[in-house]
């Protein structure tokens, strides 16, 4: 599946710059792709477009060369793909493991089938008790940002929009979270992931975008870039065009 | 160093603002307080319209009781008149800092936001009151009362010495005493175990839609199910003696007010999180389904009970007024709809325009009802209005 984004363009309401300018960009749902960018480049912002958040864009998208409404929700309700938040919102007053079986509920999945796509998970984020018998008001971040990340995979979309993935988890998590990332990415189910943490993210992804001033300043495949000039890694990449 | 950046800027007039606005809301919660005591006291007329054959002046003390109670109840839900508190004095003492007033006002506005838990007591003490008339009327009915009282003392216990603390953030497994955090899992496991057989059972998508609510106002407030069950049984008692004691109808109007009221003020996070995380959900006019289809059956048995004796008692145009006045109620109840952000003070904003429905429909039946009907195609045109297919309601989210 092929998600082509065509001369998008945003604006927050009031703002008096466009957060997103012309956008152009193809997404291979069978591959990890990382975007990167600094602080308020417009990844963020291009994640909340395409699951639905943020209506009033120009431009077009493109889903198997059929022109799709992303403004309408449609990426995740119709064509279930998957979704995590950087900032990750729970219910207060229900446990995680509820939240995750709410979720699947909605999703059209019984009971049997949540704990069974639940199980990668528990041992990748070593889930304790705390899922079941403590109110998510009670989490501390690492736990939101796990849970998030489960509901955002727990139907098993084809595809799923990860904003700052890493961020809050373990470091033994984050090492689980990339494998299973790659094992989805093996039988073609990939992600769109934004994250400030090069070492994880080039550990990770097959096609790198790096966003600055609301555009696309990068697009292509992590191998090119390792060859390309002797950027050597994502780090020194990154340095070398956000530089300029 | 100037003033600015020590934290003292003063901003002129902000003084004058800050206490103005104090005045302001104190005076509106007596403007309330005033249109309660006025509107409630129809209960005790109503004593000496309708004909008790026995334990009539007991039933008219008990109506008098009833009316200082339901004001008292108010008053109580209103911490900044109840009594001042450290954010009152600290707010006229900074009143001329813009940005600790704003704090403050957050503050005092989130404490009148937390107030299931006092009108549940007194309300709790208006239905002893109201057990012991039924005591002096029906010896028989002992049993029933004593279940009553019980749960009503026991909550009042509970809640005075806090050993219940309802809608304290963290209790539900962090901070606090250990035994705090061992109720916390408890009430986890026990309230989960609950539904299990019940809503549960529901069909997709409304078993967690329904669950969820009821999940939230379970583990927020611990004995709102004993208080609901308590209510039930008074209402129980009165249907038992519905010959002697028409005039009490009001209280099953006020039982259905509060089942109302509390079920949508103990769910309020819920909603505010269905309407953030919109990607999560059904599309809301399911959402909105679901949410009426409980608040009829939390007060559906309320709302029978009282139309049939209201019939009964009155005559049909008294019946239809007090109808009418409970639907308006119900209706700017949801009225809340989901897919905008909740304003401070808008349930106050609500309770007065339901306060001024119900004056409009005893003063003025037709002029009332036709209020109450404007009301209810108000609310109506809100829902539809933001009743949107899924992701449509953009504004929903807020940009983090």
């Amino acid at each position: 599946m092929r998600l082509q984004l065509r001369e998008i363009g945003f604006t927050y309401p009031g703002a008096p710059a466009p957060a997103l300018r012309n956008v152009d960009l193809e997404l291979d749902t069978a591959l990890v792709t990382v975007l990167i960018g600094g602080n308020g480049a417009g990844k963020s912002t291009l994640i909340r477009l395409l699951t639905g958040q943020l209506a009033g864009y120009s431009g077009s998208y493109l889903l198997d060369g059929k022109e799709a409404e992303v403004s309408r929700g449609e990426l995740l309700a119709r064509h279930r793909f998957g979704y995590a938040p950087d900032y990750p919102i729970l219910e207060p007053h229900l446990s995680g493991l509820e939240m995750i079986r709410m979720v699947g509920s909605f999703r059209g999945m019984d009971e049997p089938a949540v704990a069974e796509a639940l199980r990668p998970f528990e041992d990748a984020f070593e889930m304790g008790d705390w899922l079941r018998d403590k109110a998510c008001e009670a989490y501390s971040k690492g736990m939101r940002k796990k849970v998030s990340l489960v509901m955002g995979f727990i139907a098993d979309p084809v595809y799923a929009f990860l904003d700052e993935p890493f961020d809050g988890l373990d470091p033994v998590s984050i090492y689980n979270f990339k494998k299973l990332l790659r094992s989805r990415a093996a039988r073609g189910a990939g992600v769109l992931l934004s994250s400030h943490m090069l070492d994880a993210a080039g550990k990770v992804g097959d096609h790198l975008i790096a966003f600055k001033d609301g555009t696309a300043a990068h697009s292509g495949p992590f191998s090119a870039l390792i060859e390309d000039g002797g950027a050597g890694d994502l780090e020194e990449f990154y340095f070398r065009l956000f530089r300029t | 160093m100037n003033a600015k950046r020590r934290g003292h800027f003063r901003d002129p007039g902000a003084r004058w603002g800050g206490i103005a606005a104090l005045s302001a809301g104190r005076f509106a919660v007596v403007s309330i307080a005033a249109g309660i005591i006025l509107w409630r006291a129809d209960i005790y007329f109503w004593t000496t319209l309708v004909s008790v054959p026995d334990g009539g002046f007991a039933i008219r003390l008990l109506a008098l009781l009833l009316a200082c109670g339901l004001t008292i109840d108010f008053l109580a839900g209103l911490p900044v008149l109840r009594l001042p508190r450290r954010e009152d004095i600290l707010f006229v003492a900074a009143a001329d800092f813009e940005a600790r007033k704003r704090l403050l006002l957050a503050g005092i506005v989130s404490s009148a936001a937390r107030w299931p838990g006092l009108p549940c007591a007194a309300f709790a003490v208006v239905a002893a009151l109201e057990g012991l008339a039924f005591a002096t009327a029906a010896k028989g009915l002992a049993f029933l009362l004593a279940e009553t009282l019980a749960i009503s003392g026991a909550f009042l216990v509970l809640v005075k010495f806090g050993w219940i603390p309802p809608s304290r953030k963290g209790y539900l497994g962090r901070g606090g005493s250990k035994g705090g955090k061992a109720g916390g899992s408890f009430i986890m496991r026990v309230t989960a175990a609950g539904l299990r057989p019940t809503v549960l059972r529901l069909p997709d998508p409304y078993r967690w839609l329904a669950a969820r609510e009821l999940l939230a106002a379970l583990r927020r407030e611990p004995v709102s199910a004993a208080l609901y069950g308590a209510l039930l049984i008074a209402l129980g008692t009165q249907f038992l003696l519905w010959d002697r004691l028409a005039p009490l109808i009001a209280f099953t109007l006020t039982a259905c007010m509060l089942t109302l009221t509390l079920f949508r003020t103990l769910t309020d996070q819920s909603r505010a999180y269905a309407d953030a995380c919109p990607y999560l959900f059904p599309p809301p006019w399911i959402r909105h389904r679901c949410d009426a289809a409980m608040m009829l059956f939390f007060s559906g048995v309320f709302l029978a009970y009282f139309l049939a004796a209201a019939r009964h008692h009155l005559d049909s145009a008294a019946a239809w007024q007090c109808a009418a006045t409970l639907i308006a109620f119900a209706m700017l109840q949801t009225g809340d709809v989901t897919g905008r952000e909740p304003r401070p003070g808008s349930r106050m904003i609500r309770n007065f325009c339901y306060l001024g429905l119900a004056g409009a429909l005893f003063m003025f039946p037709l002029w009332g009802m036709a209020a109450a009907m404007a009301a209810g195609l108000f609310a109506a045109g809100r829902f539809f209005r933001h009743a949107l297919p899924p992701g449509s309601s953009p504004a929903a989210v807020p940009n983090r």
